[in-house]
């Protein structure tokens, strides 16, 4: 993501009363219309909401999707290949696959969400200091901020995950704390473009003082790419802690992470594909789903419109 | 940005459906030709031939001094001999490096006599002294900590005289009943003056050591793999070797796959020639494509769960009883195991000499156990967890290997059923160890191969035991001293057969399945063979070439 293209991203500034405002009847029904045709032209999208969605849903509702119990298996059914009983098959001690997979979505979202509010809000607070306060604060912010995008993520987070100790809070905080890098660049970048704005500056002229200036001016209006940043980031936040979890980091057994899911099947490769290969192809499609997303919050539909 | 972070997360993504479905592929075709001729290979392989060299894979070791370590590896088996030996059909101790010996009228000091000529790698001589050097360094290395089973061995160890070069009394100040028996262990293979003389205990373990054995460590790379080499004037074979003189193969490559998978695709592929530690899933894979199993089963303790006598809620008798009875041995078995392994019957496996049949008292009971824990006072609670004044049944496995974890998942499956709530922790080798050192640890899987009554000792024995470090239980810590010393073969049977009973009665070691060593080669692989223990040895193997 260019600055440019950041900077074209964030169109109208909040404080700009919006030209489009006031909306009549058959404006609204012709908006409404070639809204449709938009998302028409792509099918992928929709079925990328549509993935994300029945995700959402595996997490809040499991029951219905599937009766099975994730965590007491039948012995006896140990390794059976997807069959319409088990769609994904049974894992090594009998445990149905899809059900696990189903309950397990939960804890990846939950830990996606927490990893994205953590890089999200410390990201954008580190930005938003940096970039409006300038000077030595900004240099110190952003020499940090350069040390850790130099790190690889996966790398920040092992090590964190190291000192703070296993478990999925854990896994969520680590892969947070390796991403609020790339955050606080962004938005110092978005930072320094709104801070010359004019009414900031009339703002500042003024008399307010320069938190306020901050919270009720520059913040509002500079938000908006790391939103879409965040959108992006969501695909590769799923697949950091499904990795993490794959290494034996995550949630104590028996639950049903996806990544370790994904291990737990590793040594039953050649002879059960399935324990490894149907939870790896369901973190794949929704990361995908999520990058498509991203992707279309991102650009496509500011351009849209 | 945009772009390479969407080709990032999809590369990424890439990697992961590789890792997860690259698996499907290691049963590879190109092994079929040779897997076709395996049938009959074993008949008509002829004479064994010298030369070549094969790769071994295996799990990573603990360490390179079998002095210093137990059970954990076989690498450097090879590399050391020892006084006496066990003939794995039999049991029977049988002369080696000390051709023949004395007992005193006490029964306290053992007078060996060696053989002649035998030399360390080093060109250092294998005599009187250099053992004594070796015998007083493992004492020493035991009141350190760091050999707890061979300074075990050497139980009561008074000193040794060197009555002339050949010649060596050592004394005790008790009656040494397993003495011959532990002399033939690995952790007692006479390591040479040299190494004891500038190397620490941890280079030790970390470069190997020097001794008189068929192979010599010609290098060791961390974590990747350790190559051994046959020494060519080799003459004082083992009398249970198939052939006397020096091994038929000039190198043996132990390569360090700790992966499962990873291991059973290297041996089908053609990576490696012999794979350790065959998961049980794959048994009959490799066994379709034509690649021959060896095992051997496990003689001494079995599989079981340690216990943490200490921790609040192990310590209390009734629970101990009830986890003794709420495992379903036989459905452990069938799930997670292969033929090659088989439940538990008592606290010694039984292939070992001493072994007693209690698996009366190891019958699922799932009623009983509830019966005690309800007369104990844990109650169930609403989510199904027992209680007692507010504080759960929860009980907590420390485990390293991930291969372990679908039996403890299993195991965590069965005590919900009674209203246990077994916690799995994931840790690494090191913080196990840590914890264990602590007191920090409720249950541990662990085994220890040792075909004499002695094993129990090393476990149940608060002098020796890594696991049970304070005194627990006078009258079986009574019991495990007269055994040691007691000399009359029927007596210490008597000894070892009320220790067992108490063990399991009492709930000290909670046992889950009987191991075996199981190791699939290629079929131009031959004279693949186990020491008495399990170990598997290279010495009488050659490859057809």
């Amino acid at each position: 993501m260019t600055l440019a293209e950041i900077a074209g991203a964030t169109t109208a500034p909040a404080d700009a009363p919006a030209a489009s405002a006031p909306a009549a009847p058959p404006a609204t029904t012709g908006r409404r219309r070639s809204r449709w045709r938009w998302f028409a032209r792509r099918p992928g999208l929709l079925l990328s909401i549509g993935v994300l969605l029945l995700v959402v849903l595996w997490a809040v509702r499991p029951g219905w999707f599937t009766a099975a119990d994730p965590l007491v298996g039948v012995p006896r059914e140990k390794l059976s290949p997807p069959s319409a009983e088990h769609w994904f098959g049974t894992d090594s001690i009998g445990r149905d696959l899809f059900a696990r997979v189903v309950h397990g979505a939960q804890y990846s979202l939950r830990a996606v969400a927490i990893a994205l509010v953590l890089a999200l809000v410390v990201g954008a607070l580190l930005g938003l200091i940096s970039g409006y306060l300038g000077g030595v604060v900004d240099n110190v912010i952003m020499r940090v901020v350069d040390v850790l995008l130099a790190l690889p993520g996966l790398l920040i987070s092992l090590i964190l995950i190291t000192a703070l100790g296993f478990g999925t809070l854990n896994v969520a905080i680590a892969v947070g704390v390796s991403a609020v890098a790339a955050f606080a660049r962004v938005m110092r970048s978005e930072v320094l473009r709104v801070r010359n704005a004019a009414y900031v500056e009339a703002a500042v002229k003024g008399g307010v003082r320069w938190w306020s200036v901050m919270g009720r001016h520059v913040l509002p209006n500079s938000y908006g790419s790391i939103m879409a940043l965040g959108a992006l980031e969501f695909g590769s936040a799923i697949l950091s802690i499904a990795a993490l979890s794959f290494l034996g980091f995550g949630a104590a057994p028996p639950a049903p992470e996806w990544g370790a899911l994904v291990a737990d099947g590793r040594n039953y490769l050649a002879t059960a594909w399935w324990v490894t290969t149907l939870p790896g192809l369901v973190v794949i499609v929704v990361v995908i789903a999520a990058n498509r997303i991203g992707r279309a919050l991102d650009g496509e539909w500011r351009q849209a419109r | 940005m945009r772009r390479t972070r969407a080709l990032f997360t999809l590369v990424t993504a890439a990697a992961l459906a590789l890792a997860a479905g690259c698996g499907g592929s290691t049963s590879p075709s190109d092994s079929l030709p040779a897997a076709a001729a395996s049938g009959t290979a074993a008949e008509t392989a002829g004479d064994p031939q010298t030369g070549g060299s094969i790769t071994v894979g295996v799990q990573p070791p603990c360490g390179l001094d079998k002095a210093q370590t137990s059970g954990c590896n076989f690498i450097a088996n090879a590399v050391v001999d020892n006084l006496t030996e066990q003939v794995p059909a039999t049991g029977e101790i049988v002369p080696w490096l000390a051709t023949s010996w004395e007992i005193s009228e006490d029964q306290q000091s053992y007078t060996f006599h060696l053989q002649d000529g035998v030399t360390f790698s080093n060109g250092e001589v294998l005599d009187a002294t250099a053992v004594k050097t070796f015998f007083d360094d493992v004492i020493e290395l035991g009141k350190q900590g760091k050999a707890f089973q061979s300074s075990a061995y050497l139980l009561g160890y008074q000193g040794s005289e060197v009555v002339d070069p050949l010649t060596i009394t050592v004394s005790f100040d008790r009656p040494k009943a397993g003495l011959l028996q532990a002399l033939s262990e690995k952790p007692l293979g006479i390591v040479a003056p040299e190494t004891i003389r500038t190397k620490t205990p941890d280079e030790r373990l970390a470069e190997g050591v020097i001794g008189s054995g068929p192979f010599v460590i010609e290098e060791v790379v961390p974590n990747q793999r350790v190559v051994l080499t046959k020494r060519a004037d080799y003459e004082w074979s083992s009398p249970k070797n198939a052939h006397v003189g020096p091994a038929y193969l000039d190198r043996v490559t132990f390569q360090f796959l700790p992966e499962n998978s990873v291991r059973t695709g290297s041996l089908t592929s053609g990576e490696i020639q012999v794979e350790s530690a065959v998961p049980a899933t794959d048994v009959d894979l490799l066994k379709g494509q034509g690649f021959e199993i060896a095992a051997r089963a496990s003689a001494g303790i079995p599989y079981y769960y340690a216990v943490n006598l200490r921790d609040p809620i192990l310590s209390q008798e009734p629970v101990r009883q009830a986890l003794q009875v709420a495992l379903d041995r036989p459905e452990i078995v069938d799930t997670v195991f292969t033929e090659y392994q088989a439940p538990a019957t008592g606290i010694l496996s039984r292939t070992h000499p001493n072994y007693v049949d209690l698996s009366d008292e190891l019958a699922y009971a799932p009623d009983r156990a509830a019966q005690l824990l309800d007369e104990a006072g844990w109650t169930e609670g609403a989510d199904g967890i027992r209680q007692r004044d507010g504080r759960p049944l929860t009980i907590t496995v420390q485990s390293s290997s991930s291969g372990d974890q679908p039996l403890h998942e299993l195991v965590q499956q069965q005590l919900r059923r009674i209203g246990i709530d077994l916690q799995i922790q994931q840790l690494t080798q090191a913080q196990i160890s840590e914890n264990r050192a602590a007191g920090n640890w409720q249950l541990l899987y662990s085994n220890l191969t040792r075909p004499d009554g002695d094993v129990l000792v090393s476990y149940f024995d608060p002098d020796f035991s890594t696991y049970l470090t304070e005194s627990y239980d006078p009258e079986l810590e009574q019991l495990l001293s007269e055994q040691t010393s007691e000399l009359d073969v029927a007596q210490r049977q008597e000894l070892l057969a009320q220790i067992q009973q108490i063990v399991i009665e009492r709930g000290y070691g909670i046992p889950v399945n009987e191991s075996s060593q199981t190791l699939a080669f290629a079929p131009e692989v031959h004279g693949v063979d186990f020491e008495a223990p399990w170990w598997p040895t290279f010495v009488d193997t050659w490859i057809e070439q």
